[in-house]
């Protein structure tokens, strides 16, 4: 008996706020809003991001207002505000010029249009627009609220366990194994070595570029390098100069996944040649996070006599990500969820590694 | 045309080191005491047999093992027998072969302190690479080549001609030196 009362209890509250909901904006759009304060600042959010905020002041709540973007006008933000007066607000106001240059507020009709000109276009900006409740702590009243960022934001932004530090501003070669007429090595199940690295590599230089670091890929596309029936120093020396070709470049990350002749070998490794340190702690750093987030057997760290290793002249790697030649572990290499795992790993190392050895 | 005579002329200089192999290395001029040994040994008629190690990856890539093998001399030379025998493989199922079955030893030829290890182009096509996969390749002809004292480095070589890569990974275009590294 309770739980109907209950369930009849809920439903009645639903129903009255849901009429709630309905009822209270079609009563607002007769109520006359007059402007009477006015309040503009400049804020870094939790990204360091950049923005700035316009609060509109005005004497009762129930605000109805629509965004608009003329496309003719591409550097314009335009809220009209429904039912509202420009009351002493003036209006031309200036902003903070480096985002928002200035407000202009026009009445129109029973309505008022504020048309903020923005400093670039604005679809280079992230903006968002919100009504805020009275305020009395800080002595603010109902406002309707216009924040604009410096740039687009989110939609180029890594988030979750996306989010690295240290990449940023770091110039990253990746260099996808193999490629073209140049499977690499093939699986029991004819999965191909070229096709596996170029899929973890591009996801790679995704989670890179998110994180505000450049990268350049040795090939994007199933081709090779240096180009078709090349001989194999032209088509590893190609992949070298990719690297030489940007002076910029901080590291050098080949990816690969390794083979051997019994389907037992197993487990994930990674090798330098050895010039400096470095070469071996970027490579100790992408092998930990490796072995963490694929719980493969760590093989561990090798110094090898690899030709793109060798003739690198920034700190080089290169990664086994697994053995294609192992039925279990080619068909993990195979699987989505362990490319993108292993494709974080591999940016968690490097983020480790910019960490580690600073700008 | 130009081609034709360069492999024209390879061929006829495999053919040279193949029927004379033996002549050749002992005419090298050597202040290696050892020299002799070696003379010894090849000028013993076919039925010579000697003991030969030569090295074997684990099944699971992890290290190269030495294994115990008498080889027949039958006419040829100790370092051809060795990698002649590392090419038949071993039925141990705790160890690997490494070396495809569809490769041809074209054949094995010292200068000075370096054995040139001459293959068709069936090692590359038929070998499936993989960083591993070619360390322990590389590695188990090197150690068995340089476990004969006189020899200190290898050049692995694919059809009369030094190569860059057997697939993309290793540089051998200069001779290698013991490899240490995957003996552990
Ligand atoms: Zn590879």
């Amino acid at each position: 008996m309770k739980k109907l009362w209950c369930k009849l209890l809920i439903m009645v509250c639903c129903v009255v706020g849901l009429m709630g909901v309905s009822y209270v904006p079609a009563q607002a759009a007769v109520v006359n809003h007059t402007l009477n304060y006015f309040h503009y600042n400049t804020y870094k959010d939790g990204d360091g991001r950049n923005w700035v905020r316009i609060e509109m002041g005005m004497n009762k709540g129930n605000l109805e207002y629509e965004v608009s973007q003329n496309p003719d006008k591409p550097f314009q933000l335009v809220v009209k505000l429904n039912n509202t007066n420009r009351g002493d607000v003036k209006k031309n106001i200036g902003l903070d010029r480096k985002i928002a240059r200035y407000m202009t507020l026009k009445n129109d009709h029973r309505d008022m249009v504020a048309t903020i000109a923005v400093t670039d276009n604005l679809e280079d900006h992230e903006y968002k627009v919100y009504t805020a409740e009275v305020d009395k702590k800080n002595r603010k009243p109902y406002r309707l609220v216009i924040e604009i960022a410096a740039d687009k934001g989110s939609v180029n932004k890594a988030v979750g366990d996306e989010r690295l530090d240290g990449v940023e501003g770091h110039t990253v070669v990746i260099d996808p194994g193999h490629g073209g007429t140049d499977t690499g090595a093939i699986g029991p199940s004819r999965v191909k070595e070229k096709n596996i690295t170029l899929k973890i590599s591009q996801d790679v230089a995704r989670i890179l570029q998110l994180n505000g670091a450049n990268v350049v890929m040795t090939r994007d596309t199933d081709v090779d390098v240096y180009g078709p029936n090349a001989t194999d120093k032209q088509e590893l020396q190609a992949r070298v100069n990719v690297a030489r070709r940007h002076p910029d470049a901080d590291i050098f990350v080949s990816i690969h996944c390794n083979a051997f002749t019994k389907s037992s070998a197993h487990g994930t490794s990674t090798y330098y040649y050895g010039h400096s340190s470095r070469d071996s702690m970027l490579s100790q750093l992408i092998q930990n996070e490796m072995v963490a987030a694929t719980g493969l057997y760590d093989r561990g760290i090798h110094s090898a006599n690899f030709y793109v290793l060798r003739n690198s002249w920034i700190p080089a790697t290169l990664v086994e990500t697994a053995f294609i030649s192992n039925p279990y572990e080619e068909n993990m290499l195979a699987s989505a969820d362990v490319q993108h795992a292993m494709a974080l790993a591999i940016c968690k190392g490097i983020s480790n590694y910019f960490r580690r050895v600073g700008r | 045309m130009k081609i034709r005579k360069i492999i024209a002329v390879i061929m006829i200089m495999v053919m040279a080191f193949a029927v004379a192999g033996c002549d050749q290395e002992n005419k090298q001029p050597t202040d290696n005491g050892k020299k002799t040994v070696v003379e010894n040994n090849t000028e013993k008629p076919t039925e010579e047999k000697i003991t030969v190690k030569i090295y074997f990856p684990n099944s699971d890539a992890t290290k190269l093992v030495a294994v115990d093998k008498t080889v027949k001399l039958a006419g040829t030379t100790k370092y051809k027998a060795a990698v002649d025998a590392l090419m038949e493989g071993t039925d141990d199922s705790k160890l690997a072969t490494v070396i495809p079955k569809q490769a041809k030893l074209l054949g094995v030829t010292v200068n000075g302190d370096t054995a040139r290890v001459d293959f068709d182009k069936g090692l590359v096509k038929h070998f499936n690479g993989g960083s591993t996969g070619e360390e322990f390749l590389v590695g188990s002809i090197v150690n068995t080549l340089t476990e004969f004292p006189e020899i200190k480095k290898v050049q692995i070589t694919i059809e009369g001609r030094n190569v860059y890569t057997l697939k993309g990974h290793m540089d051998i275009s200069k001779p290698l030196g013991r490899m240490t590294e995957v003996l552990k």
